[in-house]
């Protein structure tokens, strides 16, 4: 190789490295941030001593993380009521775990909704039904085959549905541009807009990797916690990295906020944490972490008397058997529900940016499985990849 | 806090902004000094390598929309190479920074690449029989059972295997041939095939594959490699068909197990009438007529051996890859005359031997893409491993 093709080569991985190590330093910045205010409101005369704080920090202290929150465990022990030093920080997850158990660089055609049929062999059949879908910019019906006029295809949907949801299936997350559509006098148009479904608009606005799919109907277990949205649980597997079988690590009911379509965090909604025993736990959580023994916004739901989730148990197994598909992640979020017919219905997978907040209600993230998991992560390289847009 | 998180913000963005104009420059700045070193060693060595100026300013001017730097090196080398006058000849910086970006869906290919499941995600017996796959750290079975790993293929009746990374391996490095050797296996570099080899030197995401043997028409022009036809498809924009835009034939060097030019192989172009070119080249811009020591003449112009139904194979495997416009298939043919797929590449697609010995890249589609691209331009990503 030249001298002149090295210096190149050096410049630009030295320009990698930097915008790498400034990404992480403002994400470990925001994670310590945030808990820092989230443990400023409820602190409430709570001490920990300094020790137990060291032991935290020495726990932790192995990964790339510039920063360990401490703050991140004192609100994690004070609302779990569990003093463990294997809460897992948000930041020390993304640098130095999820990129060495998953396969980032694979791991990203697992999550493209568009192809979940060809990937899920005989569990297809929990799909959502796919009317029409854009791959790459090319379209197919929902049984693969290409559609030549998809404008025609849109058209067609008028006489047999009623409702539809278009959502994009590549590099989404927190619910953002999903939209349902409903029939309106010969047309679908958004909920109390005149926006009308057409291809101009899809391609304005996804241009590429877009779904529409038939909206699914829940099961009026799920629908007494909000109507207006498919309330799913975010069921998480992982693949031990000792023996390498699959366990359920946890399991949360999403619930949208009243009148939305979607059940996401980030679009207002909320999470329950499922205790082993298929209840709900015995509080949720608010924005502000103020604790509730009622679903929110149902403050006739009370947690403790709702008793075993309905098939529960179905829901577990069928993931452990889902997880399977997806070699390349050691964990997994599956968002799956039940529909009004009584089947199990899988709604999306999730290999990065999984989310470990759960771990505040219940407990560490990898309870059990924590020093394994450290010990392989300071053991194996990871595989990064940054987007720049 | 909200201060703090706006001047943070705005640092930040800064620096993405910083990275990603570094990243395009160097980008181009690579090409453009790669380019410069193969079109001095060619100057030195071929005979006519004066271009027309009006064809250097025809490609810049056809180039231009698309990108401001067209360097002048890539016209150069290939019109003297090839001897076609062409303006449609892609300059590399502009493919590898626009033209595949834009084409590929680089984030989700790589999926696509993984050799240990190759032969899950496609149906057809084009695929070498693969005894281990290690998927991210879990040994799988052909059935995709987790197994333990164990070293005995084929029920003994295997006499070599391949052993190879499945994922992010470029130019032939890091691949092994075993031999059997009483019960132990042993490749030249002196290696013992064991379960805690393998795990060293790669981690995780390898395979042991069978080893093919070759059918004679290809052994011919080395036949210590596995000598692969690179088959470059591409799905067209404007009608999503399917199209063979360019073959060619690799050849390994002498003693070489791979054919990779990287590693010192030689490249032969194939043309439209299915017919080996009268010269092929390597890495370092050295043409020849002759390969195998002299014992094949290029200039015979030899018919590749079942062309066509390699072809056809390598179309019907481009449907499911629709992340990916353009393909890079790499074929062999064994001794029984089956047609084997060793690998499809979706990323990086090396382009350069295609363009010196075949002529332009993409042909009479060199117009329907440039246009896509000039129209998708906005949708450029740019991502950082």
């Amino acid at each position: 190789m030249g001298a002149g093709i090295k210096l190149v080569h050096n410049g630009f991985r030295a320009s990698r490295v930097l915008t790498r190590k400034l990404f992480y330093l403002q994400y470990d910045y925001f994670a310590k941030k945030e808990y820092d205010a989230i443990w400023n409101d409820i602190a409430d005369g709570q001490r920990f001593s300094s020790e137990e704080v060291k032991r935290y920090k020495n726990r932790w202290k192995w990964s790339h993380a510039n920063i360990i929150p401490t703050n991140l465990y004192k609100v994690c022990a004070t609302i779990s009521g569990k003093r463990s030093a294997d809460f897992l920080p948000d930041n020390v997850y993304n640098h130095s775990i999820e990129p060495v158990i998953n396969n980032k660089q694979v791991s990203h055609a697992y999550a493209d909704k568009a192809l979940y049929d060809r990937l899920l062999g005989s569990h297809k059949k929990l799909l959502p039904v796919t009317l029409l879908k854009n791959v790459n910019g090319i379209f197919f019906d929902g049984l693969g085959n290409q559609v030549a006029d998809p404008e025609k295809q849109i058209q067609s949907f008028i006489t047999n549905e009623e409702k539809l949801l278009v959502k994009p299936s590549i590099d989404s997350w927190g619910g953002r541009d999903v939209y349902v559509f409903y029939k309106n006098n010969g047309r679908f148009t958004l909920k109390n807009k005149d926006t009308e479904l057409t291809l101009k608009w899809l391609l304005r606005k996804f241009e590429k990797d877009f779904v529409i799919q038939q909206v699914l109907k829940q099961h009026p277990f799920y629908r007494q916690f909000n109507e207006s949205s498919f309330n799913t649980f975010r069921v998480f597997t992982y693949r031990s990295v000792a023996d390498n079988k699959l366990h359920l690590l946890h399991v949360a009911l999403r619930i949208g906020k009243p009148d939305s379509e979607v059940d996401n965090i980030k679009m207002g909604g909320t999470a329950i944490v499922v205790k082993p025993s298929g209840e709900l736990n015995d509080f949720a959580l608010l924005k502000t972490m103020r604790k509730i023994e009622h679903v929110p916004n149902k403050p006739e739901l009370k947690l403790k008397e709702l008793g075993k989730l309905h098939k529960i148990d179905e829901i577990k197994a069928t993931a452990l058997e889902l997880a399977e598909y997806v070699p390349h992640s050691r964990l997994i979020g599956f968002d799956m529900s039940i529909d009004e017919d009584d089947n199990i219905r899988l709604v999306e997978i999730n290999t990065s940016n999984i989310g470990i907040g759960a771990q505040i209600m219940i407990g560490p993230f990898f309870g059990e499985f924590t020093q394994e998991v450290i010990d392989y992560c300071k053991k194996m390289k990871k595989v990064d990849i940054l987007k720049i847009y | 806090m909200k201060t703090v998180k706006k001047i943070a913000g705005f640092f930040y963005r800064v620096t993405k902004k910083a990275a990603k104009i570094q990243s395009w420059y160097l980008h181009h700045f690579a090409c453009y000094l790669n380019g410069r070193r193969v079109w001095k060693r060619i100057k030195k060595k071929q005979k006519q390598t004066n271009v027309e100026a009006g064809l250097i300013s025809a490609n810049k001017a056809y180039w231009k929309p698309l990108c401001s730097m067209v360097p002048q090196v890539f016209i150069k080398e290939f019109t003297a190479l090839t001897g076609i006058k062409s303006e449609l000849f892609v300059p590399e910086n502009i493919y590898f920074t626009t033209i595949e970006p834009l084409l590929n869906n680089a984030s989700i290919s790589s999926a696509y690449e993984d050799k240990a499941i190759i032969d899950w995600m496609h149906s057809g017996n084009y695929f070498p029989k693969i005894f281990i796959r290690n998927i991210h750290g879990t040994y799988y079975s052909e059935k995709g059972e987790v197994i333990q790993p164990v070293l005995d293929f084929g029920n003994g009746t295997i006499e070599k295997v391949v052993v190879k990374p499945s994922v992010g391996s470029q130019g032939g490095k890091n691949i092994y041939l075993f031999e059997k050797n009483g019960s132990q296996w042993i490749c030249e570099e002196g290696h013992v095939l064991s379960i805690e080899f393998m795990e060293s030197r790669f981690g995780m995401n390898f395979i042991v594959q069978e080893y093919i043997h070759q059918h004679p028409f290809f052994s011919q022009f080395n036949p210590s490699s596995v000598n692969t036809l690179r088959v470059m498809t591409y799905r067209s924009v404007k009608d999503e068909q399917i199209h063979v835009i360019q073959v060619v034939l690799r050849v390994g060097k002498d003693g070489s197990v791979v054919d990779n030019q990287s590693s010192g192989g030689y490249v032969c172009g194939i043309g439209a009438d299915g017919c080996i070119r009268n010269y092929a080249i390597n890495k370092k811009g050295d043409v020849v007529n002759k390969l195998a020591k002299g014992c094949v003449n290029l200039l015979d112009r030899m018919p590749v051996h079942m062309l066509d139904d390699v072809k056809q194979v390598a179309e019907h495997i481009a449907q499911r890859h629709v992340h990916s416009r353009l393909l890079g298939f790499d074929f062999c043919v064994d001794k029984d005359e089956q047609i084997k797929l060793i690998e499809v590449n979706n990323m990086d697609l090396a382009i350069d031997f295609i363009q010196q010995v075949n002529g332009p890249l993409f042909g009479e589609f060199t117009q329907e893409i440039r246009d896509y691209c000039l129209q998708h331009k906005h949708r450029l990503k740019h991502r950082i491993i």
